[in-house]
């Protein structure tokens, strides 16, 4: 059980997925938009690198960070055409549908995404391929990001967002720019998406339109609303015990291929329970 | 010419079947302002209960079984999670969409685990596979049945809400929640109400794409989210505009399938969604919501 390669699979999971968790609760934790469709700038991050780096031969440091760019780039055209809505579920159901369309069209443009058989064979950084460098590597990442946001979210701008988060029509009163707020905070956090989903697919070293679907926002969901809104180290939290819990399932005695279902019944029914009677998960600042 | 007609009666089947769906999710979410994902999961009850019954108590009396199936999980659904959250002071609708989406996965999740993630076929009585063949167009009597009992369902749905005391009742509510309290109609009656008849759709039309297609685990997601879909361009609340919704966007699916490759039929329907969400948000029958 104790496995070292296991061990340093979890982690890099843990790593992964707490990058996609710190960039979806900056959205919803503190500027209070639910982007469903989050995993849509994982996607964009994830084709966009592995295709520069095949189809133009761009170095894969560079396509990475253009993931990235691009990602961003998503979340600025998404603050623009949702900033109609907000606390509303309009940014819901329109970052949702967002991200259908986006694995739609990842789905059929096969001549460039190659569809549903996915784009195997994603290459990770010269000198980083072992597992136990890989691990670094993503942990290096996941440093980076974290430090990041904590600079974000406790300077000025950081108090702005919460206090567009809490009453948009106030903070405008005092003199605050919602719309301008909302744009940054979704292209920080679609930036940061991008990254992960460049990421994503160095880890597995495959991609397919699959893997960026409902399903994986309900455990960057879960992630997000067990570990606590408005919370950065409770999103880390919130990752262990999401990526963790249901590995124990692993041991006991289900069929393998009933792993996977069972992984998602354990994510509902943390999201439900937190939803239905602890609104600020473990370490919340704000109520759901 | 006979292509055409072809073409009008391969439309006709999912027309009539997703427009039960997505009619039951409109009608839902006018009345209680929770958008029933979970209706997905209320489509895939139906549909497994079929398979599930289907060789053990034989194929009529487990298509009522199925629906029975699909009213309990909406009614669970309703009951354990929309009801109390409704009461909870962190409520919202963003709430609510997200405690539904997580139903609705479970749904699936379980389903996956009960009965793996092979697609299962059901078989049908005997005479609902005779093909018939008239006017250079070929279908079979289970799909005229189908297609007649889906939009029998369909009529009787609309007629139900325009006539009865209480479908009025439930378009009141949907129109004003408070003002209907204040005039002596129990809401949390209603909502009940509500989500029994649209199980109840629900289950027809699981049951019916049960048998008409194969039954996979996945699609209780595609489902409800074309649902939504269909909600969001005909209007909430509005059942002729979730018919209309579904024959533009099946008949573009379909009709799009024939003439460029059926790989991105798929985009133009979503998309549409997607510009509707943009610049007519409340549909085409629907009323503007400040």
């Amino acid at each position: 059980m104790f496995n070292p390669a296991y061990l340093m699979y979890l982690g890099t999971l843990i790593a992964l997925f707490a990058i996609m968790g710190l960039s979806f609760n900056l959205l919803r934790g503190f500027t209070g938009l639910l982007n469903l469709g989050h995993t849509g700038f994982i996607l964009i991050g994830a084709y966009t690198s592995i295709l520069l780096q095949r189809n133009l031969g761009v170095p894969l440091i560079l396509a990475w960070v253009a993931g990235a760019i691009a990602g961003a780039i998503a979340g600025i055209v998404i603050s623009i055409l949702t900033r109609r809505g907000k606390g509303d579920v309009v940014v819901g159901v329109m970052t949702l549908w967002f991200m259908i369309v986006l694995v739609v069209i990842a789905l059929s443009w096969v001549e460039v995404t190659r569809g549903a058989l996915g784009i195997v064979g994603i290459p990770r950084p010269t000198g980083f391929e072992s597992p136990l460098r890989f691990l670094t590597f993503s942990l290096a990442v996941l440093a980076v990001v974290y430090a990041f946001l904590h600079r974000v979210t406790k300077s000025p701008f950081g108090r702005v967002l919460g206090a567009v988060r809490d009453d948009e029509l106030g903070a405008q009163t005092l003199g605050k720019n919602a719309l301008k707020a909302r744009m940054v905070s979704f292209m920080i956090g679609g930036g940061i998406a991008g990254l992960s989903g460049g990421l994503f697919g160095m880890f597995f070293r495959y991609i397919d339109p699959s893997s960026f679907y409902i399903a994986q926002i309900v455990a960057i969901v879960a992630i997000a609303y067990v570990g606590g809104l408005a919370s950065l180290p409770g999103t880390l939290l919130g990752t262990v015990i999401v990526v963790l819990a249901p590995e124990f399932l692993r041991f006991l005695p289900f069929d393998p291929e009933a792993v996977g279902a069972m992984r998602q019944i354990v994510f509902s029914v943390l999201v439900l329970a937190v939803l239905l009677w602890f609104p600020k998960g473990v370490m919340g600042k704000i109520e759901s | 010419m006979s292509i055409a007609l072809q073409l009008l009666i391969n439309i006709l089947i999912p027309v009539s079947l997703f427009s039960l769906i997505a009619a039951g999710f409109s009608v839902f979410f006018s009345v209680s302002r929770v958008q029933h994902m979970a209706i997905g999961a209320s489509i895939a009850a139906s549909g497994y209960g079929l398979f599930a019954l289907s060789s053990r108590i034989g194929f009529p009396l487990a298509f009522i079984g199925a629906i029975v199936a699909s009213i309990v999980v909406g009614l669970l659904a309703n009951a354990l999670v929309y009801e109390r959250l409704q009461k909870r002071r962190w409520f919202s609708e963003e709430v609510m969409l997200v405690a539904s989406i997580m139903i609705l996965l479970l749904s699936q999740s379980v389903f996956l685990f009960i009965f793996g993630s092979q697609p299962k076929s059901i078989s049908a009585p005997e005479w609902m596979y005779q093909r018939l063949e008239f006017a250079t167009i070929s279908v079979t009597w289970g799909e005229i049945a189908l297609v007649c009992i889906a939009f029998a369902a369909l009529a009787g749905f609309a007629l139900y809400l325009r006539y009865s005391r209480l479908g009025v009742a439930m378009r009141a509510v949907a129109d004003n929640r408070e003002v209907a309290e204040v005039i002596g109609i129990n809401t949390r009656r209603m909502r009940y109400i509500t989500i029994v008849l649209v199980s109840c759709l629900a289950g027809l039309a699981g049951a019916l794409i049960a048998t008409e297609y194969n039954l996979e685990p996945y699609a209780s997601s595609l489902q409800a989210v074309r649902a939504y879909g269909r909600t969001i361009i005909g209007g909430i609340g509005s059942i002729p505009g979730a018919l209309l919704a579904s024959v533009l966007t099946d008949g573009a699916e379909n009709i799009g399938a024939f003439f460029v490759s059926s790989s991105y039929k798929e985009i133009f329907s979503f998309l549409f969604v997607f510009v509707f969400l943009l610049v007519r948000p409340w549909g085409l029958f629907g009323k503007k919501r400040d």
